[in-house]
């Protein structure tokens, strides 16, 4: 039971994109197209359960100094993994993800969650864990592509649909459209939550994985004591 | 005058067309995050362009002379980023030591950008697009460029922004990423722009 | 302290070794396959340009002053040319991909777009179709494809590139 709840808990309650609000540029950039979505949802999920795996299965050998350097070698190690196999094996795909196949080693969904759930978790808890978050973050694109592609090229993965041919607004699938929908989408998560979600109110440090390690973050402190101040 | 003429182009493309935050959706936590107050975005955008030029400057001699005369390109994404790792680790501990006056300007910002992917989707662009060592340098200078340009004008934006009173549910991350659309939209109106100016 | 800080190296260091020589283990078995799918690519590429392609040779390396717009040259059963291009005046949004199949007698046998990003459908078959029959004397005739003149301008100097360096590289090997 208490599994199960480690895997759901990525899909809706800690959903990382839409209440943790982690990996903004691959959601943005690859939720075009439904297909798009879906391929980029499922590579970031392959490596992010391999990597929350060894990272889990290593946590006792890593020293602590050098842990977000290994980190980054074994999560970049699983990119280039899927990277090679999607090229050989499919690539269309592999093309049309180009470079933000090679960006997902510095998706801070998955570096966030080998620095606050893997070092932490056994290698089973935290496969399940890569599941759920993998899992949650496909979800997220899929909901930005289907409204994307939908409204913007009156198609859904590639399937023209007649009735909107006439309706369609192009600029949801420029740029500009993936900020508005990201906002709208996440505008609807606070209000259907009363506000409850998502977690993080703003783009500041707090809340942002890699503040553990950020070094102290003297930046983030500035901003802390001016605070106070 | 030719090559001249080609250096304007990367950069007038990379700064105004392709824009790598408001088209491309690269480095867009900094771009969000850091861009409150006008000196901060500033800082961030200037620690970028140094940090990009120092990365392709390393980045582009290793793919060329180390990994594809050996056959072994498929390491590009590992040992671009553990490069940029310790490049910018590096680059602090230099500063601090010599120069501590830039490293208190700049070094508050340095440990955000290792995993920022704007550096990291720079160097892979450089090499995907063919570039030799020379444009290499004068696109990722274009792409810092560009970085800049959108922090400081976002900075602007929301500065206006957080006097405004939009609907409870947009409070906060919506209503950012809402005004970050519109900045977008205005920069896409430059699509062309670089062929007009600069003819084929 | 200083043992610390030796066994946080060494760690480091054959976490990256173990990697690395796993990628290079994946690397044989993908490599094969993804240079047999880029060359499945190339013939298909070249079958849509020209009839009949029963040997293809690579020229290498292209002879000095070729074009800059070329980029290979292939020359088909020994007598034909397929001309890969491309070009990145098409209003800077990403580059034009042209593949041109060249006759012995110098004339265009086949056109075809292969990458294009203009919004504008540049008449994907028809505009490319116009110059079939034609050599490097004529294609100058042809007309822009309207409201895409620069795009079309761009595909007509890149055509005429072609011819230029096949002209080299007959010139090359008549010497």
């Amino acid at each position: 039971m208490k599994k199960l709840k480690v895997f759901t808990n990525g899909l809706l309650k800690e959903n990382p994109v839409l209440v943790l609000v982690l990996g903004t540029c691959p959601t943005l950039a690859m939720s075009v197209s439904v297909i798009n979505a879906i391929a980029m949802g499922l590579a970031a999920t392959a490596v992010l359960t391999c990597s929350n795996m060894v990272i889990s299965l290593l946590r006792k050998i890593i020293p602590d100094t050098v842990r977000i350097p290994c980190y980054i070698v074994v999560i970049a190690g699983f990119v280039t993994l899927v990277q090679m196999l999607m090229e050989a094996y499919l690539p269309d795909l592999y093309e049309m993800l180009g470079v933000y196949l090679a960006l997902i080693v510095v998706n801070c969904i998955i570096l966030g969650r080998a620095e606050m759930f893997a070092n932490k978790h056994n290698v089973g808890e935290s496969a399940l864990d890569g599941l759920g978050m993998g899992f949650g973050f496909t979800l997220a694109l899929l909901a930005m592509a289907v409204i994307r592609e939908v409204l913007g090229n009156a198609s859904f993965a590639g399937m023209k649909i007649a009735f909107l041919e006439n309706f369609k607004i192009p600029i949801l699938t420029a740029p500009p459209g993936g900020f508005l929908v990201f906002g709208c989408l996440i505008a609807l998560v606070t209000h259907i939550t009363r506000g409850k979600a998502p977690l993080k109110k703003s783009f500041d440090c707090e809340g942002c994985p890699s503040a553990s390690f950020c070094r102290k973050d003297p930046f983030c402190k500035t901003e802390e004591t001016e605070a106070e101040a | 005058m030719e090559t001249f003429k080609l250096m304007l182009k990367i950069i007038m493309t990379s700064v105004l067309v392709n824009n790598y935050v408001l088209s491309k959706f690269l480095g867009i936590c900094p771009f969000l995050g850091v861009s409150k107050k006008l000196d901060q975005a500033s800082g961030m955008g200037v620690a970028v362009i140094f940090v990009m030029l120092l990365a392709t400057a390393v980045t582009w001699p290793i793919q060329t002379y180390l990994l594809d005369p050996n056959g072994m390109g498929y390491l590009q994404t590992i040992v671009f980023i553990l490069v940029i790792a310790a490049l910018v680790q590096f680059v602090e501990i230099v500063l601090k030591k010599y120069i501590p006056s830039l490293h208190k300007s700049l070094g508050v910002y340095l440990p955000l950008i290792t995993t920022n992917c704007a550096v990291l989707g720079v160097t892979i662009n450089n090499i995907t697009d063919g570039y030799n060592f020379l444009e290499s340098m004068v696109s990722s200078l274009g792409c810092g460029l560009g970085f800049l340009l959108a922090m400081v004008l976002f900075a602007g934006v929301r500065e206006r922004m957080e006097e405004s009173e939009p609907p409870k549910a947009f409070r906060g991350i919506p209503i950012t990423l809402v005004a970050a659309s519109i900045v977008s939209l205005a920069f896409y109106g430059f699509g062309g722009i670089v062929t007009s100016l600069f003819g084929e | 302290m200083k043992n610390d800080k030796l066994k946080s190296v060494i760690v480091l260091t054959v976490i990256c070794l173990i990697v690395t020589a796993l990628l290079a283990v994946t690397n044989g078995f993908t490599a094969p396959v993804i240079e047999e799918a880029r060359q499945k690519k190339v013939e298909a590429s070249l079958r849509a340009v020209l009839p009949a392609v029963n040997s293809i040779r690579e020229i290498s390396p292209l002879p000095e002053g070729t074009p800059s717009t070329v980029e290979v040259v292939y020359v088909i059963n020994s007598e034909n040319y397929a001309v890969v291009l491309s070009t990145t005046s098409a209003y800077s949004s990403g580059d034009m991909g042209i593949t041109v199949g060249i006759s012995k007698d110098h004339e265009i046998v086949g056109v075809k777009l292969t990458s294009y990003f203009e919004s504008k459908d540049f008449g994907r078959e028809e505009y490319p179709g116009n110059f079939i029959g034609l050599g490097a004397d004529t294609i100058q005739g042809v007309d822009a494809f309207a409201g895409v003149t620069y795009s079309s301008k761009a595909f007509k100097a890149a055509l005429a590139d072609a011819f230029t360096a096949i002209e080299l590289i007959e010139g090359g090997e008549a010497e």
